[in-house]
């Protein structure tokens, strides 16, 4: 499995916050991670080897369609492990702490304090029957930041923070007040009030406008350049991603299949799915290309021994479905997993 | 030609609660202010065959005017034809015929689906309320309209929970089709899928209009979406249609202010240039009662002019309108060289 570890990128053009920028050791390290749900009386593998790194005060995106696993690699950062999965192999270092091995009570004070999470659904995160700011403060007085009424000083700081207007008044009504963006603006106060290490967003815009999301787009990007904060960005639209992130992996059924620098990966995609994944991000420029664009869904029932994409993918040879693909440096920082990866690079002419 | 549906200055409000305790709690707090309409003066027409879309944010009344065309909720104010006939009337008030000619396919496919009916029991209603076929038509007709949205046979016996959310948006999709529709309404038919199946579904939408020459109203937030599927595109904002024109019209600045956000807000082009008083619609509460709607968000207001007047509608060109006190060229003087202009005026290459 040593192809498939994410080495820290040598300096060269890795983006801003890449793992080689700041020295030393990444905040996070995914080691060869594999997650197993139940299925009837078997375990199946929803996440295959995984392993990359987040840098301080780097954002990854993590990409790929409905069912590919993203969100189970995501969750792996706290722990969490959902009723009917288990965590087969693998390991996920957080600050030099491996977090599989510690158990609930240990990781109590590094959830929403160290780690921090912001879902899709902002509606369904809040609690309906309770003031918003009253929400901000639970979470600062249960991580012993502050209480009482600096509790409450600290909250309407925070929703100014994060763009709220009105901030002391807002703190004063219910969730069901607000609106998608301003609720998701709150579950974004949370996340930040105990100013954590790593913050861990998945598809936080996905249910909003388009006016919306990239407010809260430049919202993120405003907040991680002032903290310094790491993240990983998990979203199906590498559109979003393309804007926020310094580096991109890729996922398909289970496995990552491309990771590099955002720029290097939009200029010059290497794996067939990646190039789908782009051609699909809906643009005002022109239109793509028919051969890039993705045929098909991903059907985990029947994945092939070898590439899980070579049912789907325009290029695939027979020893596609036969030979299992690991993830190889192409370039410095860039990997890909796809052996005809040089071949198509010849193809790949505008 | 006839326009296949021709909508004319309509106005909808819905009422207000009519239960005695809303009754009081009004009186209590002497309110007798009239609703604010969620759609007013609108007026647009869909051709035959063509795809207008209907952009806008939640709460700008791009539903509440799709249902009003789909006779679900009545216009206070204002006419709609279809075909030339009038068709301001609620829906168990129409014709069985103009019932089959307007279909409508919803957001969110898993909801609009009976979870405990098999695909086929959906697709078999929609014929037998409009056809009287034999066993054997149906059974032949049904196997037609799967293979019409590239799903195998065997699909017509699976649940709705069986299926993803592009397969369940294909039989609801198969389910408008049934009725061998003149119009669908595709109501943010995009929105809860991943991208990549979004593209699958736009592909699949403009081959069938291209097989069956259907009109679409085709609604949606973002303006990427619709780039490569529209003719036509209707902005609404807060209720009012603010511009409206062929797709090359919208996409090619001068743009509405408000245009003009929506193409910034599309993901991935760095960091957007509108400034932050163009915040989400909620933020800034209700429209103000005089002036422009826009005018509390909008970077290139003319103080002590736009919150007072309403705006005129300016024709830019015969098929475009734009609801503004800046004029075109007042417009284009802020708008090129900005982020949209230089999207859209930019060759391909250079863009991406």
């Amino acid at each position: 499995m040593a192809a498939g570890t994410m080495t820290p990128a040598p300096a060269g053009d890795a983006a801003t916050g890449g793992p080689a920028a700041n020295g030393g050791e990444p905040l996070v390290r995914v080691d060869d991670l594999t997650v197993d749900y139940r299925n009837d009386d078997q375990w199946v593998s929803v996440v295959k080897d995984v392993s990359f790194s987040i840098g301080r005060g780097e954002t990854l995106g993590l990409a790929g369609e409905s069912g590919c696993g993203k969100t189970t690699t995501a969750l792996a950062m706290f722990g969490y492990n959902k009723a009917g999965s288990r965590v087969a192999g693998g390991r996920v270092t957080f600050d030099g702490r491996d977090l599989l091995g510690l158990s609930d009570r240990q990781m109590q004070p590094i959830r929403g304090a160290r780690i921090s999470l912001v879902p899709q659904n902002p509606a369904s995160t809040l609690t309906p029957s309770m003031k918003v700011g009253r929400q901000v403060v639970e979470t600062l007085e249960g991580h012993g930041v502050s209480s009482g009424g600096d509790a409450m000083d600290r909250t309407v700081e925070l929703f100014g923070q994060v763009g709220l207007p009105e901030p002391a008044e807002i703190a004063r009504r219910y969730p069901h007040q607000l609106s998608g963006g301003q609720q998701q603006r709150v579950v974004i106060a949370i996340a930040i009030a105990c100013r954590p290490d790593l913050i861990v967003l998945d598809e936080p815009t996905t249910a909003l406008d388009v006016t919306t999301q990239a407010r809260l787009l430049d919202l993120l990007t405003h907040i991680k350049d002032e903290s310094g904060m790491s993240a990983l960005y998990v979203s199906h639209n590498l559109g979003v991603l393309e804007q926020i992130c310094d580096r991109v992996a890729v996922m398909y059924a289970g496995e990552l299949i491309e990771i590099a620098p955002t720029a290097e990966l939009f200029n010059r995609p290497r794996h067939p799915y990646t190039r789908g994944l782009i051609a699909a991000v809906p643009r005002v420029e022109a239109e793509h290309a028919g051969t890039e664009k993705l045929r098909g869904l991903l059907r985990r029932d029947d994945l092939p021994d070898g590439c899980g994409f070579a049912p789907r993918c325009p290029y695939s040879r027979p020893q596609c479905f036969t030979d299992p693909q690991r993830l190889d440096e192409i370039e410095p920082s860039h990997e890909v997993a796809c052996w005809r990866a040089p071949d198509l690079e010849a193809e790949a002419a505008p | 030609m006839t326009p296949l549906l021709e909508v004319t200055d309509v106005q909808i409000s819905y009422r207000p609660r009519r239960g005695l305790v809303s009754r009081l709690v009004r009186a209590l707090r002497s309110d007798t202010s009239e609703p604010v309409p969620a759609v007013r003066d609108a007026s647009f027409t869909i051709n035959p065959g063509e795809t207008v879309a209907l952009v806008g944010e939640s709460g700008s009344g791009k539903t509440t005017l799709a249902r009003s065309i789909a006779g679900l909720i009545q216009p206070q104010r204002g006419s709609m034809r279809f075909e030339g006939a009038d068709i301001t009337r609620p829906v168990h008030r129409r014709p069985a015929e103009l019932l089959r000619h307007i279909q409508y396919v919803f957001q969110n496919p898993a909801s609009s689906l009976n979870p405990r009916r098999k695909v086929r029991y959906s697709l078999g209603r929609t014929l037998d309320v409009f056809f009287n076929l034999s066993g054997a038509e149906r059974r032949d007709r049904m196997a037609e309209l799967l293979a019409s949205v590239h799903l195998d046979p065997g699909y017509i016996d699976r649940y709705p929970p069986q299926l993803s959310g592009g397969e369940a948006q294909r039989v609801a999709i198969a389910q408008a089709l049934a009725a061998e529709p003149k119009l669908i309404l595709c109501d943010e038919v995009l929105s809860a899928l991943d991208v990549s199946v979004q593209d699958n579904i736009l592909e699949l939408l403009r081959e069938l209009q291209a097989s069956t020459d259907v009109a679409y109203l085709f609604i949606a937030h973002d303006l990427a979406v619709v780039r490569w599927l529209a003719d036509r595109v209707v902005v609404l904002y807060h209720g009012r249609i603010v511009e409206q024109g062929t797709v090359e019209e919208i996409f090619t600045p001068p743009h509405h202010p408000y245009t003009a956000l929506l193409l910034d807000s599309i993901p991935g082009k760095g960091e957007h240039q509108t400034s932050a008083l163009a915040e989400d619609a909620s933020t800034v509460g209700t429209a103000p009662d005089a002036g422009c709607a826009f005018e509390p968000r909008c970077q290139h207001r003319i103080a002590g002019v736009c919150e007072v007047d309403d705006p005129p509608r300016l024709h830019d060109s015969p098929t475009h309108d734009v609801l503004c006190h800046l004029s075109a060229s007042d417009r284009a003087q802020v708008q090129i060289g900005s982020s949209a202009g230089a999207v859209t005026g930019a060759p391909p290459e250079e863009a991406r």
